[in-house]
Formats: structure tokens, C-alpha cells, sequence
């Protein structure tokens, strides 16, 4: 019973111990292990120059988040294509591991820490002075001249070349949105020529309106006159009776009557019309 | 701690008694750029440019021989090699191609199957051959033997060439380094500045040898068809 339980409680510790250790070791090599970018030193592998805050391992996957029903099998890409390389010190010690030491020893910590190792693997000859390092000290030699005078020449003639891929691609896109903007300008003068036609159907229409009217018009005043034709053919067919009438009726009668009236006759009347106005004037009185 | 001069061709890093030194023969696999992203980035276009160079160099030499996708074979050779001979010279990896089962193993399988090619399916092809243009009469059965001899030697010769070239460089280089660990201060300086010659020499021999045995690989493949 006893054993179990000190087997229990070991195997807790162990597991706690073993948490932390990875976290460090992960912590150490994550440069190791992520896709690397490349654009500072030239001979040293990739794999040291690294850029963790660009790298994915330490976000939540998508699926995590979305719950037990939304796992999706494409994954999203959070992450971007990185410009320049990771920042590091001394060209292959990355930033990250003096950071990791910042806030318990401040910024002298992890070169202290530098200096304190390198002198007791060789106070100690852990690490022995002999012929390769005598080799390596020439080799740091070549590669820090060659870093410091030839590899910005060979980096700007490559980064040409890049922009030149970046130009190409970035100029087909750019063809592709002129097609496009010249297709929608395309488009919206035909939408435009479509409503003139409009207009132009309106203007027929008016056209065409008009054109009714004048027939409209036309056919009225043929009507009027018409119309006043036949009213002039009577007023004139009274008017010719009367002239016949009064030529050849009226103004015999009327000569007959002149030749009637004697001169006795003119006598009487008028006689009798002074007798009537005496009469009048009378009775006006 | 070198024991003898040639202790480095040797090392003893043993992990139940399996030599783990071999394991820097594929270090080089880890220069191959990735091609993520779709814009290249400086490592992607220096290692294309490469690529082409050797590609065209390869094609110009196969002339008819040539199909699409020859040269591969050639192109990563190269790498391979190169890569094994020039991080051979950091400090603490072993150089895998100055030892002659790794140049042997190289050069005697492509060899062997030219030969093998070449023999059973162009017969007649490989007998011409023997004997270049414009020898006189006389000399010619000399001429056969001489061919024969070099042509049977050449996989030796390839991997011999790598090993020995390999093998003086890291020997003088090993030599020079070892007298600096009883050195006065001054001399180390002298010691380094010539070392670093030896450094730049050596540097390019390997580029140049992984390139030689490349060219001839070419070389020996166009001669079989």
C-alpha cells in the first residue's frame, strides 16, 4: 500500500519535472524546429534563424476553439510570409533566449552566462583547446569577413531578383484589375448608350404624338370647313331668295302701291293722321 | 584527442558501438531551401541559379544522349558531394566523403551501370569507341588494352580523386592546427592568417572536386549511348 502510494506520488513528480524540462528544452530548440527564413547569413543553416512570433506553434489550432462539432478539415494559415529574417546577436544566437533571461537577470545576464559556460567547459577542459578549434577560430575568421564584405553585395542582387518575382506577379495582378476596371467602364457606357436609347424612344414617341396631332388637326378644320361649307351654301341660298324676292315680288309691289296712291287719297290720310295726333296729344293731356 | 595524425578520419563518437559520425552525411539535406511560400526567398533563387548553371553545363555535354530530367541524377551528386567535402571543414563534422566506401559507393554503382548498360545494349557502340579517331593501324590493339584499363579503372579513379583530395586537405589542415597548442601568442596569429588560406584552398577544392566527379559522371554517361 505504502509502495503504491510512493510510486503514485514519484510518478507525479516526475511528470511535473518532465513538464518543465520540455517547456525549456522546447523553449531552447523551437529555432530548430520551425520553418526558417533566410535573408542575413549566408553559411549558416536555416534552421538557427528562425522567427517564433511568424510560426504557428505556439497559437491555438482552429479546430480547439470551434467546439467538438466544427472541426473543419482545412486548416486556416494565420501566419505570414516573413520579410526579414529572425533578430539575433551575434548572427546565430537568437533573440528570444536573451529575453527568456530578462526579467530575472536583466541584460548583462545571458552574456554573463555566455562567459561563466565558455570558461568552465575550458577551465575544466570539458571542451579542449586543440586542433579543431584552432581551425574553427580561422573558419569564424573567413565567414565573419565574408559575412561583413561580400554577403550584402550577393543579399541585394538576390533581393533584386526577388522583387523582380514579386514585380512580375504583382504586375499580372495589376493587368488582371485593368481588364476588370476596363470591362466594368466597358459595361457602364453600354448601360449608359441603353438609357439614351431610351430617350430616343420617348423622342419617337413624342414624334409620333405629333405627327397624330397634325392629323388630328388637319382632319378637324376639313371638317369646319365643311361644316361652314354647307352652312354658307344655305345662308346664301336665303340670301339669293331674298334678292329674288325683293327684285322681282317686293319691288313691284311697291311700285304698284306708288302708282295707287292718288292725290285725293294722300289728302285723306293725312287728314286723318292730324286727327289722330290731336287725339293723342289729348289723351297725353 | 588525436592520438595519430589521422585519428580525425576516425572518430569515436559510439552509441552502442554504432559509429554516429556518419550521421553528417546528411547534414546537407538540410540546406535544400523549402519552397513554402509562393514568392522565392534569397535561398530559393541562389540554389535555383546553381541548379541551372550545373543543369545547362550537363545538357550541353549529354548533346543527344539527353532527356528531360538527365541531369538530375548529376545535380544532386554534386550537392551531396559538395555539401559532405565543404561542411567536412567546419570544426567537429566528419568529412563522410574522405573515406573510400562513401566515395566508392558512389562512383562504383554509376559506373558499373554505364557499363552494364552499355555493354549488353550497345555492344557494338562501346567497341567503337575503344579506339579514338585517326590512330594509325599499328597502334591499334595497344590502343585497346590502354582503353580497357581506363575504362576499368575509372570508378577507382573517381573515388580515389575525392578521398585523397579530402583526406591531404584535412591531413595539412590538421597538421597546422595541432602545432597551435603550444604556440606563443604572435605565432598563433601567423599560424591563423595561414590558415585561413589553407581555409579559402581548401574550400574550393571542394566545390572543384564535387564538380570533377560530377562532370565525369556526365561524361562517362554520354560516352555509353
Amino acid at each position: 500500500m505504502s509502495k503504491l502510494m510512493f510510486s503514485q506520488s514519484s510518478l507525479v513528480i516526475i511528470k511535473l519535472l518532465w513538464s518543465k524540462l520540455s517547456k525549456f528544452l522546447t523553449m531552447i530548440f523551437r529555432p530548430f524546429i520551425q520553418p526558417r527564413f533566410n535573408k542575413q547569413f549566408l553559411f549558416v543553416p536555416n534552421f538557427i534563424l528562425a522567427h517564433t512570433s511568424t510560426c504557428p506553434a505556439s497559437k491555438p489550432k482552429c479546430g480547439a476553439s470551434a467546439g467538438k462539432g466544427g472541426t473543419t478539415s482545412i486548416k486556416k494559415i494565420d501566419f505570414k510570409r516573413a520579410e526579414k529574417s529572425a533578430p539575433c546577436r551575434f548572427g546565430f544566437i537568437p533573440e528570444e533566449w536573451f529575453q527568456f533571461f530578462h526579467s530575472k537577470t536583466g541584460v548583462t545576464g545571458p552574456y554573463i552566462f555566455g562567459l561563466v559556460f565558455v570558461n568552465y567547459l575550458v577551465s575544466k577542459e570539458i571542451y579542449v583547446l586543440e586542433h579543431e578549434y584552432y581551425s574553427g577560430l580561422s573558419y569564424v575568421v573567413i565567414l565573419y569577413f565574408i559575412s561583413k564584405k561580400m554577403a550584402p553585395g550577393i543579399g541585394a542582387s538576390l533581393d533584386k531578383e526577388v522583387d523582380a518575382e514579386i514585380a512580375e506577379w504583382e504586375k499580372g495582378r495589376a493587368d488582371q484589375m485593368k481588364v476588370f476596371e476596363t470591362t466594368i467602364k466597358d459595361a457602364k457606357d453600354a448601360q449608359w448608350r441603353a438609357e439614351g436609347q431610351k430617350i430616343l424612344i420617348e423622342a419617337k414617341k413624342e414624334n409620333v404624338a405629333m405627327q397624330l396631332e397634325a392629323v388630328y388637326r388637319e382632319r378637324a378644320m376639313r371638317l369646319y370647313q365643311m361644316v361652314k361649307g354647307r352652312l354658307d351654301y344655305h345662308v346664301k341660298k336665303r340670301r339669293t331668295e331674298n334678292k329674288l324676292h325683293q327684285k322681282w315680288m317686293i319691288a313691284w309691289i311697291l311700285e304698284n302701291v306708288h302708282k295707287s296712291i292718288t292725290a285725293d287719297f294722300q289728302k285723306q290720310a293725312l287728314n286723318q293722321a292730324i286727327k289722330d295726333l290731336a287725339l293723342a296729344a289729348s289723351r297725353v293731356k | 584527442m588525436m592520438t595519430n595524425l589521422f585519428s580525425i578520419f576516425d572518430p569515436s563518437t559510439n552509441l552502442m558501438n554504432l559509429p554516429m559520425n556518419w550521421i553528417s552525411t546528411i547534414l546537407g539535406l538540410l540546406f535544400i531551401p523549402y519552397s513554402f511560400w509562393l514568392i522565392p526567398n534569397r535561398h530559393f533563387i541562389m540554389w535555383n541559379f546553381i541548379s541551372k548553371k550545373l543543369h545547362n553545363e550537363f545538357k550541353t555535354l549529354l548533346k543527344n544522349n539527353y532527356f528531360n530530367g538527365s541531369t538530375f541524377i548529376f545535380i544532386s551528386l554534386f550537392f551531396f558531394i559538395f555539401f559532405n567535402n565543404f561542411l567536412g571543414l567546419f570544426p567537429y563534422i566528419f568529412t563522410s566523403t574522405s573515406h573510400l566506401t562513401m566515395s566508392l559507393s558512389l562512383s562504383m554503382p554509376l559506373w558499373l551501370s554505364f557499363m552494364l548498360y552499355g555493354w549488353i545494349k550497345n555492344t557494338n557502340h562501346m567497341f567503337i569507341h575503344m579506339i579514338p579517331q585517326g590512330t594509325p593501324y599499328i597502334l591499334m590493339p595497344f590502343m585497346v588494352i590502354i582503353e580497357t584499363i581506363s575504362n576499368i579503372i575509372r570508378p577507382g579513379t573517381l573515388a580515389v580523386r575525392l578521398t585523397a583530395n579530402m583526406i591531404a586537405g584535412h591531413l595539412l589542415m590538421t597538421l597546422l592546427s595541432s602545432t597551435g597548442t603550444n604556440m606563443s601568442f604572435y605565432m598563433i596569429i601567423i599560424l591563423i592568417f595561414i590558415q585561413i588560406m589553407l581555409m579559402i584552398l581548401e574550400s574550393a577544392v571542394a566545390i572543384i572536386q564535387s564538380y570533377v566527379i560530377t562532370i565525369l559522371s556526365t561524361l562517362y554517361y554520354s560516352e555509353v549511348n
